[in-house]
């Protein structure tokens, strides 16, 4: 009973968390926002709020791709397979490694990419920090009272190949330079927000409180200052909405922890277990803000991936019983050629036997009860040997024979030196030591 | 946009008076209200009587020249010094930079930050805080390195600049060099630009161009307030071509001392004349620009006495000969012209791409500002502000000369019963070393 009192309270507090979240949204312009119960049913992966999702998820890439890509056209999307492929190529830009963006089983339909797939791709849009570069782009839409900007950046014709020390002073000079321009816009913004505290303080003395509707009336005929009005206002409220949205935002990623546990333990044990790390990787990735943190698993992830490749491509070499009996044998005689040369260089001692190479079977490596080549392949392995120990076998030799080497000079330099040593007027003078 | 000035020491609260005067002076004469408005909230505020009061911190140990300061300014009746915006003690620091920087700096750290702190409390917006001091004595190089340190510790993004006034190249302190050296290494690191005036140079200016026979320290203060008003008052820039700029410190740092390894700034004024003969005088721009063209290149600190042979190399490999032909170059330059049709002045000759470092991109070497108020009653002036090898020489020479004096432990013991041991002193001549090197090879 308690247990579901608690799960009760988890619930509002859900609710009102992703309540808070579509607000912010909506005070972002994003379109077709959807309502907080739409992500409760996402989070058990109900079919008839994927629709809503989709549209969200969209929007959301529409609203931050849309300074980069002039191409896109709005209405194109309204057809399934553009917004389907728009979709997944704007998440894989943005760096997104879910199952039906990138992978083998990247899908050619919307049917089969759930709502909690999609739920998921938009909080990993979150943590990416989507959010905030919208809301620095509707900042600089509507703040009026900041000084106009310096400019882009200067472009710097530079060879970062052939960086001389040249390149490093004016590199140098132009770091310094937007050091100085960033502490001048920072006094700006110092002397903008002490401006605005005396506007609001004189407006509004005695009763405290912001220029509200109440004096929109006597500023009736100057349009221009109305409409500076109103920007400003609905700039207040997406910071209103942002703050809020700050202060309930690690409910929120508990709330998603919660439907990224749905999603391990529902139906997605079938992939392949590359795949389930993967995503497990990604998910988790989302419920950290902290960006240092967000790096490091990212390079988890990729660490991962790269582990499990390794792990199929020795899988691929060492399995040969995909092999076919022929494919075998060309391999074993390439390898006795190739050692046949090495012998070949090599032959000096009468121990030299010549190695055969064979491919070792898995099984038999495993338990040697079963052998896979009859009775015939128990004798035959006995007299062959694996390439690593061939391999060790001729270090050691090579060693030998270096101190062999070492030996012969040795002798014939004293040997020489006697020889000079006993022509008389003469002084021989030893080479240095090489 | 307001200026915050900190007066160190006696050289400092000598010259800060005449610097608010020239301005004041400056800005009340030239009939321009928009001027005038941007001036006095520059450098000024109004107190509850409606008096202007400079946006001043006057320090000192010894009372007298503050006392002066006060009195002088107030029995103006123009402008005034804040009531409580002083400091000062009644011992003074025995021209010795340990006994500033390592006793009395830490013991009225925080008298001093507060009064600068009201002083930054009453601006909008804090444009920069301009510190004023000299490099010879003890109070101004010692405290003030040691203010200047702490107003950085506070104010971590502010712009700070310091105004330094060296001393007679013949000396008028014996351990001069001593504190220029623990001076400049310290604030080097510490400030963004430093502005210098040698006395020597403005000595000159004096006897030969304004034909001052008995010339006082009054006279020589009178030249440096006036080449810093002409820089501190109101013009238009390239980020605000239509206003008084608001952000005058940024951009004057902004187009001259981006680099942390070069932050010596000389300014040169052209024409200087006595006030007699201003009205006489009649001057072009294209006659005073290649003048100081000149001035710039051939280093010459005043309009006589150019050396004319003097030219921009052609080729770069010809630097080295030119460098023993007294050419001086820029890394980069600000020029700043008060007057009539100032901005239409033909300013292509400064843009020379032989006169600068080749590294700084070309659009960063030189900048200009202009104003068609006239400053103080000459018709045309034009400033120069640059950042170049023309300090080259006077710095080598105080290091030298400090470096023979240690090298005998002279005077060592005057420092180090202060706590300034000689491993601090060998770390100002290692960082003096580099900067006379870095300006030595551009």
């Amino acid at each position: 009973m308690q247990k579901e009192n608690e799960e009760c309270k988890k619930n509002i507090k859900a609710k009102e968390v992703i309540t808070t979240f579509c607000k912010l949204l909506s005070a972002l312009d994003v379109e077709s926002v959807p309502t907080a119960e739409v992500f409760r049913r996402a989070k058990f992966n109900r079919i008839d709020v994927t629709q809503d999702l989709w549209c969200l998820l969209s929007s959301l890439l529409m609203k931050s791709f849309e300074p980069d890509c002039a191409c896109s056209e709005p209405n194109k999307l309204s057809n399934p397979d553009t917004q389907l492929r728009f979709v997944r190529n704007a998440l894989w830009h943005s760096g997104y490694g879910g199952w039906w963006v990138v992978g083998p089983r990247a899908c050619e339909s919307r049917e089969e990419i759930g709502s909690r797939d999609l739920l998921l791709a938009i909080s990993w849009l979150i943590a990416s920090g989507n959010l905030e570069a919208l809301l620095r782009e509707r900042l600089l839409q509507l703040d009026v009272l900041s000084s106009a900007a310096v400019g882009p950046p200067e472009k710097l014709d530079l060879d970062l190949n052939g960086c001389g020390e040249k390149d490093v002073r004016r590199l140098q000079w132009q770091y310094g330079k937007l050091k100085l321009q960033w502490r001048s816009l920072l006094t700006a913004q110092q002397e903008q927000a002490k401006l605005t505290d005396k506007v609001c303080s004189h407006i509004s003395s005695p009763p405290i409180c912001y220029p509200s509707a109440a004096l929109v009336p006597n500023l009736t005929g100057y349009t221009a200052l109305e409409k500076d009005l109103e920007r400003l206002q609905s700039l207040n409220g997406i910071l209103e909405a942002y703050l809020e949205w700050k202060k309930t935002e690690p409910l929120f990623w508990c709330w998603m922890d919660s439907v990224i546990d749905g999603y391990l333990s529902d139906g997605n044990q079938e992939g392949s277990m590359d795949e389930l790390l993967r995503d497990q990787v990604v998910t988790q990735s989302c419920s950290h803000g902290d960006k240092a943190r967000r790096s490091v698993r990212r390079l988890d992830k990729m660490l991962l991936r790269l582990q499990t490749k390794h792990q199929d491509r020795l899988d691929k070499c060492t399995d040969t019983t995909r092999l076919s009996h022929r494919q075998k044998e060309d391999a074993e005689r390439r390898v006795t050629a190739h050692l046949q040369g090495f012998s070949l260089v090599n032959t000096l001692t009468a121990t030299d036997r010549g190695f055969t190479p064979y491919f070792q079977d898995p099984q038999a490596s495993k338990s040697t009860s079963k052998p896979q080549r009859g009775d015939s392949g128990q004798a035959q392995t006995s007299g062959m040997l694996q390439a690593s120990s061939v391999l060790k076998e001729l270090r050691h030799r090579k060693a030998i024979l270096e101190w062999e080497i070492e030996l012969l000079r040795q002798s014939q330099r004293e040997e020489m030196q006697s020889k000079c040593n006993a022509l008389e007027g003469l002084v021989f003078i030893m080479p240095l030591n090489r | 946009m307001s200026v915050v000035t900190v007066q160190l020491g006696q050289c400092g609260n000598q010259i800060g008076p005449e610097v608010f005067s020239t301005v004041y002076e400056d800005s009340t004469g030239a009939n321009a209200k928009p001027y005038k408005q941007c001036s006095d909230e520059r450098l000024f505020r109004e107190n509850s009587d409606g008096a202007l009061v400079a946006r001043a911190v006057l320090i000192d140990m010894e009372p007298k020249v503050i006392t002066q300061a006060i009195a002088k300014a107030s029995s103006s009746g123009k402008w005034r010094y804040g009531e409580k915006s002083h400091f000062c003690q009644k011992q003074g620091s025995g021209n010795n930079w340990a006994n500033g920087y390592c006793v009395h700096g830490p013991q009225h750290k925080e008298a001093v930050e507060d009064l600068v702190r009201r002083e930054v409390e009453r601006c909008d917006r804090l444009a920069g805080i301009f510190a004023m001091m000299s490099v010879a004595g003890g109070t101004g190089s010692g405290v003030g390195t040691y203010v200047t340190q702490c107003l950085r510790d506070t104010y971590p993004h502010s712009f700070i600049l310091n105004h330094l006034t060296w001393p007679y190249g013949t000396g008028e302190v014996i351990v001069q060099n001593y504190n220029s050296v623990l001076t400049l290494s310290r604030l080097y690191t510490l400030s963004d630009a430093l502005v210098v005036h040698e006395n020597d140079t403005v000595h000159k200016i004096c006897s030969q161009l304004m034909n001052i026979k008995h010339i006082s320290i009054s006279d020589l203060n009178k030249v440096i307030a006036h080449q810093l008003g002409s820089v501190l008052q109101p013009a238009y820039t390239a980020d605000s071509p239509v206003h008084y700029s608001r952000n005058p410190i940024g951009e004057l740092l902004s187009s001259l001392v981006c680099h942390p390894e070069y932050k010596l700034l000389t300014v040169l004024n052209i024409p200087h004349m006595s006030q007699t003969s201003l009205a006489y005088s009649a001057y072009t721009w294209p006659g005073l620009l290649k003048h100081l063209r000149q001035m710039l290149i051939a280093n010459a600190r005043m309009e006589e006495g150019i050396d004319w042979k003097v030219c921009v190399p052609s080729r770069r490999s010809e630097s080295a000969t030119n460098t023993q032909m007294g050419f001086n170059r820029s890394l980069s330059n600000l020029l700043i012209l008060r007057g009539k049709n100032g901005s239409s002045a033909d300013v292509e000759a400064f843009k020379e791409p032989g006169l600068y470092v080749p590294w700084i991109p070309a659009d960063g070497t030189f900048h200009t500002w202009h104003c068609p108020v006239p400053f103080s009653g000459y018709e045309k002036l034009a400033t120069l502000i640059s950042n170049s090898q023309s300090l080259l020489n006077p710095l080598d020479h105080i290091v030298k000369k400090a470096w023979d004096m240690f090298a005998s432990r002279a005077y060592i013991h005057q420092y180090t019963k202060f706590g300034v041991s000689e491993e601090d002193f060998l770390e100002s001549f290692t960082t003096l070393e580099q900067i006379v090197s870095s300006y030595t090879h551009l």
